[in-house]
């Protein structure tokens, strides 16, 4: 179970099925198309996100919001 | 907080980070959510699962801060995330009185009763003078008191 996560800066984020919906995370690959060139795919434990060629602007932050967007869709999801 | 009794903290300074993991037989899972939920406007936050029953939470500052300020944002976390344990147990412990109230308030013979009352005392009141029922109380006790 590797910890890919947003800090690393990493072209790839995965979200844990157990943990991420996948709404969530496909609202998230939505809501942050225009910033870069996100891919979903899917494994059997996560939804795997690979960002290449974001905009430099957003660069520095793009995966983590996206990691961010997909948590709180999550759990407001969750509240119903 | 793993098996010791104090959150086991890891740091990475230049991603400014910390992580800590959680066991959710104690820690629920919606509480994480709802901790995590109130986080994201202050950090970065990831989720992910280093082993079975066990979720690893990843802060990360989203500005340049001290291994304290690390700490303090881990252990706010923390205490958000009993905050978040006590409301549910709360909201779980009266659920089935506050179930009761709203039913009776809506439902019950004494909330009709009282509304049946309301509606007959309304039409009680005698406005045969004011047939739009339109007068307001000060027109008839400052009657005679306003000059002119």
């Amino acid at each position: 179970m590797a910890d890919s996560a947003p800090a690393d800066l990493a072209s790839e984020l995965r979200f844990d099925r157990s943990l991420y919906s996948a709404s969530a995370v496909t609202g998230a690959v939505e809501a942050f198309a225009g910033l870069a060139t996100l891919t979903l795919t899917e494994d059997d434990d996560a939804f795997v996100v690979s960002v290449t060629d974001p905009k430099p602007k957003f660069a520095p932050v793009l995966a983590d919001e996206l990691a961010n967007y997909a948590l709180a869709e999550t759990a407001a999801g969750r509240r119903g | 907080m793993s098996d010791g009794d104090e959150l086991e903290l890891a740091y990475d300074l230049g991603a400014r980070t910390v992580s800590f993991d959680l066991h959710e037989e104690l820690y629920d899972r919606e509480a994480i959510y709802g901790a995590a939920y109130l986080f994201v406007d202050r950090a970065y936050l990831f989720l992910s699962r280093p082993a079975d029953n066990h979720v690893r939470v990843r802060l990360r500052t989203k500005a340049e801060t001290t291994e304290e300020g690390l700490t303090a944002l881990a252990g706010e976390f923390a205490n958000e995330l009993l905050n978040q344990m006590v409301r549910r147990q709360v909201s779980q412990s009266t659920a089935q009185i506050r179930e009761y109230t709203l039913a009776r308030a809506f439902f019950g013979d004494d909330g009709r009763a009282s509304i049946d009352a309301l509606l007959a005392e309304l039409d009680a009141e005698e406005l045969d003078d004011d047939p739009l029922e339109i007068e307001v109380p000060w027109e008839r006790s400052g009657q005679g008191s306003v000059g002119g």
